[in-house]
């Protein structure tokens, strides 16, 4: 087992006032090394927040997370950075790539706390790119690609630390019907190659049809589809 | 990729936003590194000046009124290995160009070789011919002089006899010669030698010693004594005085008596100074004290002799009610043994008013004219009187009536000159004649005692130069210190400069905050991505000191320039505040380096601060304005409300208290005004967000718009508020001295005229007589005062001063004038200026001098003591008791004239005068005034004039203020153009979307340019009323001169350049075709 939720509970505003919203209720979740996973939900209904707390970004109020048996609410600020940096590979609706940096530079942003291997992260960023296509855009900042061209550095970025568990916030969000086909399948063979988990928060059926597994996220609960 | 790479790839990217904040951090440095500079470089001036007005001169003995022989300089020099120079000084004015220009209050400076080893100059000083003179450069530029030209000098004649003493005729005090710029004194030649701590140079010329001896007529004189090197301190050197000084140095004279075996010792002074006196009675075995006076008249009932010398012995058996006569009276008066004769005598008050006084004696016994107990000797040497001819070409202090004086009269003068006629006891003599110069005229001692120089050792054994007023300074070292101590105008400019420097800080911080703002998807990216805080707090910051170090190196390049900016202002528009043309800019390395460090610091701390609270938030929270339900949205109402109610209690309790406001309290309320309305505001601010039963419309949503970014509001109103409330409460305080300038209880006294002579004036202008001799009119009055010299302890002098001019009067001719802000206990409630005559324990003196003289000045406070020596060479001291409201008086401390001649007896004359008149009669008693006192040295100015020119200097400190809060509240216009233009184009989706759902472009405009003139309105409206509201107290007072259109027409200018900056930048953003992009892209 890769990760496990148990009775995750998650609420924003002051309990006991009117501004109280719990989000995520009783929430459980297991994902398996290698497992491909979507998550479906209305606006609103804690996707994101819980893709937050998969990631560490966030934490849940009450309940265990998980990770290859290590429990990841014990870790302190620093080891958290230290697990989101070598485990987790995040992919959002927008790029959020650094326009100051080039496409190469950006993938290799993650690799800035571990100076060890240098070389090796610029040769695995090349090859990364070189898959995705962006071999002849290494040099380019962002601000001279398109969207779709963005995003799939965004992944490449993702995947240079090859995570264990690869995390996408409505990866498609923000495209083209073509770039949404070609951002999935890139995906997926990013998953496959690298060997990661991916839990996906979508609102598209079609991509969530090409997981393994399909949650719907409801009343702070997920159920399986 | 490095951490590094990335701030270095980040600084590239970002140099546009980047470039802003540098700028914001290079204003910041350069107005604090330009603070310091300022400062060093107005110490390194005043020091500057120290060498230019003192060269080499380390010590200097001054001696009052009196005179010492040159000789003493070169006994000194040779006996004490001293570097000596003997100056004689007097005052004078300085008439050029056939009486076109006229200077007063110059310096007539007798000098020789001597002075040029003070000075530096080989031998320029004495190689002056008689006919010749060397002058400041200040006097060339004043009367257009160049070498060769010819001056008229008008001095003060230096005289060894006190000039109000009995009998000596006030005539001729004033000598005039005409004399050729040989050259003009460099001030590195000493041209603004000075002994008085100013940074001022004052008027001097130079005129060969020799020479001005010669015209005043005092012999080898002289009463400045110079000293160089620094291998003696002050008690050594008036040590080596007292061994070296001789009687002449003390004014006394030995000289036998013909006929007698008699050494008499008399005084150049006439009256022998009770200190010598009783030197030489306690000391000189066998002394006789003589008083010899002389008299109107000595009659019996049926005849009168006229003007006849009397004196008072010892050794004769003369009763107190008793007298001989001699001869030639007993003849004349046709009286003998049994006879009363009255004796008519005048004396003289402190201005030559003279009083006739009479005594009935009892003759006793008649003696010989000659050969008894009388010679004629026994009249003092008197210039005038003991030096004529004869009776007719007397020239005596006192009328006399040449037709009262008869051939027989005459022909007594010719036979006995002034022989006394009749001889009294001593101890009537001194109830009659004692005065305030001395009681004895002579001292007579059998010759033998005298022998040997034994009778000159006696008497100098007994006396101390210091007895007699002469007084050893450590110029040098006191000089050092008043420069080192005076203002400190690097924490004056940094004062000054506060709002400039806040709004550059608050504009950085404004600043790196929109950079982080429009960054923080980066930071939630890196986040993710598990870089650590710290690291990226790391990082931000490296970025951000990165251009806070170029910024402040810019700033540091840029402090230059403003320095010399400053600087050519107070060479020229603020020279109010500085008052010398020798102020020199001086950079050190130190100094920019701390401008550097500490600006940098403060960068550090206006980037580590926000991007610390940045960071710690949650990124949705990153723009929100706190809910009504956070501490601070509940807290700031009441806190505010409290801080009001404050403030009014602080501005009610000065309504309560006395008509002057103390400042301190007025920032206080000021402050606590300001507080709460930002605190109120941002209450209002928080409760509008999150109200519920509001109508929704364009306006609601402009203001809710306005207050969606807390941070960025509050710097706003912040700025707004805090440059307004400086601005106008800065520009209310401007002092219009010509307001209320005729009230009584003003500044001015009431007076119309302020006055000062360089030659005293001895009479009482208040005289009839005086006043028709003078040729002046009979509708104004005049209060005299005396003045002790000191230093200038106003506001125009930079130093800081020890001891401040003395100036005394009679206080009850000041009643009821002027005001009083502070007093200690012993001040008389009902009529304050009666305290002067107060007689209080231990010789205390009491003394008013204006608060901020006591405060500033003098660095003091009511109910402490300045310290003095007075002419006896004791130390006086003088309790502050009262300190005035800002008056003319300012920089001197004013005392009693009973208590001043109790202690500078022999000082004469009235150099400072109020003139008392009809507003009327202003421009008629200005011409009369400047015409007959003209050759007295007559300044006179409107007393509104002469506050004016004080608060010259608080108005241009105010207007420094006033430029700065200027340029801050520039900073801030800045800071929001900026703010506006970002977050418009941060919007442009957000706004896009409303011109989508049919808003016009016209009311998209108008939403923006509300969001923000609502914070300008709010902003600007909190400061005017905290202004406005914390100087009521002024604005309501009869003695200030504020104006409500000025502060209106400030609040104007504010409005206007905050509205046009906001609709112009509002337009700029929102350009059509910015905004059809961002519709195309959403």
């Amino acid at each position: 087992m890769l990760l496990k939720l148990e009775n995750i509970h998650k609420s924003y505003g002051t309990p006991g006032e009117a501004d109280h919203h719990p989000v995520l209720t009783s929430l459980s979740l297991e994902v398996s090394a290698g497992a491909t996973l979507a998550i479906l939900g209305p606006s609103g209904s804690g996707k994101s927040t819980l893709l937050n707390i998969l990631g560490t970004l966030d934490l849940p109020d009450s309940g265990s997370y998980t990770y290859r048996d290590r429990d990841i609410t014990a870790y302190s600020g620093d080891e958290l950075d230290h697990f989101r940096n070598q485990e987790i590979g995040f992919v959002f609706q927008f790029h959020h790539l650094l326009p100051q940096c080039t496409v190469l530079e950006n993938v290799l942003v993650p690799t800035l706390m571990n100076r060890k291997d240098a070389d090796e992260k610029k040769a695995y960023a090349a090859s990364l790119l070189e898959k995705v296509g962006m071999t002849s855009h290494v040099n380019k900042l962002p601000g001279q690609l398109s969207g779709g061209e963005c995003q799939r550095v965004a992944v490449v970025r993702a995947m240079i630390n090859r995570p264990s568990l690869l995390l996408a916030d409505e990866p498609t969000g923000a495209l083209d019907k073509k770039n949404v086909g070609r951002l999935t399948d890139l995906l997926l063979q990013m998953k496959e190659e690298e060997g990661a988990a991916l839990v996906l928060v979508t609102h598209s059926d079609a991509l969530a049809a090409g997981m393994d597994t399909v949650y719907q996220l409801d009343e702070g609960k997920l159920h399986r589809q | 990729m490095r951490p590094v790479q990335l701030i270095i790839q980040s600084l590239r990217y970002f140099w546009k936003r980047h470039i802003w904040l540098a700028l914001g951090i290079a204003v910041s440095t350069a107005v604090l590194t330009g603070a310091l500079i300022v400062g060093d470089s107005v110490n390194y001036s005043l020091s500057s000046i120290v060498d230019k007005r003192l060269g080499a001169i380390d010590l200097a003995m001054r001696s009052g009124d009196r005179y010492f022989t040159t000789g003493l300089a070169t006994n000194l020099a040779a006996g004490a290995e001293l570097s000596t120079a003997a100056v004689l000084r007097t005052d004078g004015s300085a008439i050029a160009a056939g009486g076109r220009y006229r200077l007063n209050d110059v310096r007539i400076l007798g000098v020789d070789s001597t002075f040029d080893r003070m000075a530096g100059t080989g031998d320029m000083y004495g190689q002056l011919d008689e006919d010749e003179i060397i002058i400041s450069s200040n006097i060339a530029d004043r009367l257009e002089l160049e070498a060769g030209d010819e001056l008229l000098i008008r001095m003060t004649r230096a005289s060894l006899i006190p000039l109000n003493a009995p009998f000596v005729s006030d005539a001729d005090n004033i000598v005039t010669v005409r004399a050729r710029v040989k050259s003009i004194a460099a001030t590195d030649a000493l041209g603004a030698f000075n002994l008085r701590h100013s940074q001022t140079a004052p008027y001097n010329i130079f005129i060969n010693a020799g020479w001005l001896r010669e015209i005043m007529e005092i012999g080898e004189k002289a009463n400045i004594l110079l000293f160089s090197g620094d291998a003696y301190d002050q008690e050594q050197v008036m040590n080596a005085v007292s061994a070296h000084w001789s009687l002449q140095d003390a004014g006394l004279n030995l000289r036998t008596i013909p006929g007698r075996s008699e050494v008499e010792i008399i005084s150049d002074r006439v009256f022998i100074d009770d200190a010598i006196a009783d030197a030489i009675m306690k000391n000189v075995p066998g002394a006789q004290p003589v008083i010899t006076y002389f008299v109107n008249a000595l009659s019996t009932e049926e005849r009168s002799t006229p003007y006849s010398f009397v004196t008072g012995i010892t050794d004769q058996d003369i009763g107190s009610d008793e007298m001989l006569i001699n001869q030639w009276l007993a003849d004349d008066l046709n009286a003998g043994p049994g006879d009363s004769v009255v004796v008519e005598y005048f004396v003289m008050g402190p201005l030559r008013e003279l009083a006739v006084r009479s005594s009935t004696f009892l003759v006793t016994g008649v003696v010989p004219v000659e050969d008894g107990p009388g010679d004629r000797q026994m009249m003092p040497e008197i210039p005038g009187l003991s030096t004529a001819g004869n009776c007719r070409d007397w020239e005596t202090g006192v009328p006399v009536d040449l037709e009262s004086i008869r051939d027989k009269d005459e022909d007594y003068w010719t036979r006995y000159k002034g022989t006394p006629k009749a001889f009294i006891s001593m101890e009537s003599a001194r109830e009659m004649w004692t005065n305030r110069f001395g009681t004895y005229t002579a001292f007579r001692v059998p010759s033998e005692a005298a022998e040997d120089g034994v009778l000159e050792r006696k008497i100098l054994d007994a006396i101390n130069p210091g007895d007699l007023g002469f007084e050893v300074a450590p110029v040098r070292v006191e000089a050092d210190f008043a420069a080192g101590n005076g203002v400190d105008f690097s924490q004056l400019f940094a004062g000054l400069s506060f709002f400039l420097l806040l709004g550059a800080i608050l504009l950085s911080a404004l600043l790196f905050l929109l950079n982080l703002e429009e960054r923080g998807g980066q930071v939630a990216t890196l986040r993710s991505m598990g870089i650590p805080f710290k690291t990226i707090r790391w990082m931000l910051v490296a970025e951000g000191m990165t251009v806070a170090l170029v910024g402040a190196l810019f700033g540091i390049l840029l402090s230059v320039l403003y320095n010399k900016l400053i600087f050519r202002a107070l060479n020229t528009i603020w020279m109010d505040i500085v008052r010398t043309e020798m102020l020199v800019v001086d950079v050190r390395v130190l100094t920019l380096l701390t401008g550097l460090v500490v600006s940098l610091a403060v960068a550090f701390l206006s980037i580590y601060i926000p991007l610390g609270r940045f960071l710690k938030r949650p990124a949705a929270q990153h723009t929100a304005i706190p809910g009504k339900n956070s501490r601070a949205g509940r807290l700031s109402f009441p806190a505010g409300l409290m801080l009001l109610v404050a403030a009014l209690v602080l501005v009610a309790m000065q309504f309560m208290g006395n008509d002057v406001h103390d400042p301190a309290t007025f920032f206080i309320s000021g402050g606590l005004f300001l507080l709460s309305g930002l605190l109120l505001s941002y209450g209002y601010l928080v409760r509008l967000r999150h109200g519920r039963n509001t109508a929704f419309d364009l306006p609601r949503l402009s203001m809710k718009n306005a207050i969606r970014n807390a941070t960025r509001s509050i710097s706003i109103l912040v700025l707004f508020a805090l440059g307004t409330f400086l601005v106008i409460s800065t520009g209310s305080n401007r002092k219009d001295m010509f307001v209320n300038a005729d009230d009584r209880g003003s500044g001015t006294g009431g007076f119309l005229f302020y006055a000062e002579s360089t030659t005293p004036v001895l009479q009482n202008l208040n005289d009839a007589d005086v006043r028709y001799s003078l040729g002046l009119g009979d509708t104004y009055r005049f209060v005299q005062m005396r003045i002790a010299e000191g230093d200038d302890a106003s506001c125009l002098n930079l130093n800081r001063v020890m001891n401040p001019r003395i100036l005394a009067t009679d206080p009850a001719q000041l009643s009821g004038r002027f005001s009083f802000v502070t007093s200690i206990d012993l001040l008389d409630a009902q009529q304050p200026w009666l305290t002067l005559d107060e007689k209080l324990p231990g010789g205390v003196i009491p003394a008013i001098a204006d608060e901020t003289v006591i405060k500033w000045g003098l660095g003091m406070s009511v109910g402490d003591t300045l310290f003095y020596q007075n002419a006896a060479g004791e130390r006086l001291k003088l309790l502050l008791v009262g300190g005035l409201a800002p008056s003319i008086f300012q920089g001197n401390v004013i005392i009693s004239e009973k208590q001043f001649i109790n202690n500078f007896p022999s000082s004469s004359g009235t150099g400072v005068f109020l003139v008392d008149g009809p507003l009327a009669d202003t421009a008629t008693i200005s011409e009369e005034l400047n015409r007959s006192m003209r050759d007295y040295g007559w300044t006179m100015t409107f007393t509104g004039q002469r506050l004016a020119e004080f608060y010259s200097v608080t108005n241009t400190y105010l207007s420094i203020f006033l430029v700065m809060g200027a340029l801050g509240l520039l900073l801030g216009t800045v800071g929001l153009s900026i703010v506006l233009f970002r977050s418009t184009m941060e919007r442009r989706n957000e706004l896009a979307l409303l011109r989508s759902v049919g808003y016009s472009m016209q009311q998209i405009r108008i939403l923006v340019f509300r969001e923000y003139a609502v914070l300008l309105f709010i902003g600007i409206l909190i400061g005017a009323i905290a202004a406005i509201l914390a100087t009521l107290p002024a604005f309501l007072s009869a003695h200030t001169g504020i104006s409500i259109r000025f502060v209106l027409l400030i609040l104007a200018i504010l409005v206007v350049n905050g509205l046009f900056w906001t609709r112009l930048m509002a337009g700029i953003a929102l350009r059509g075709r910015s905004l059809s992009v961002a519709l195309r892209n959403e």
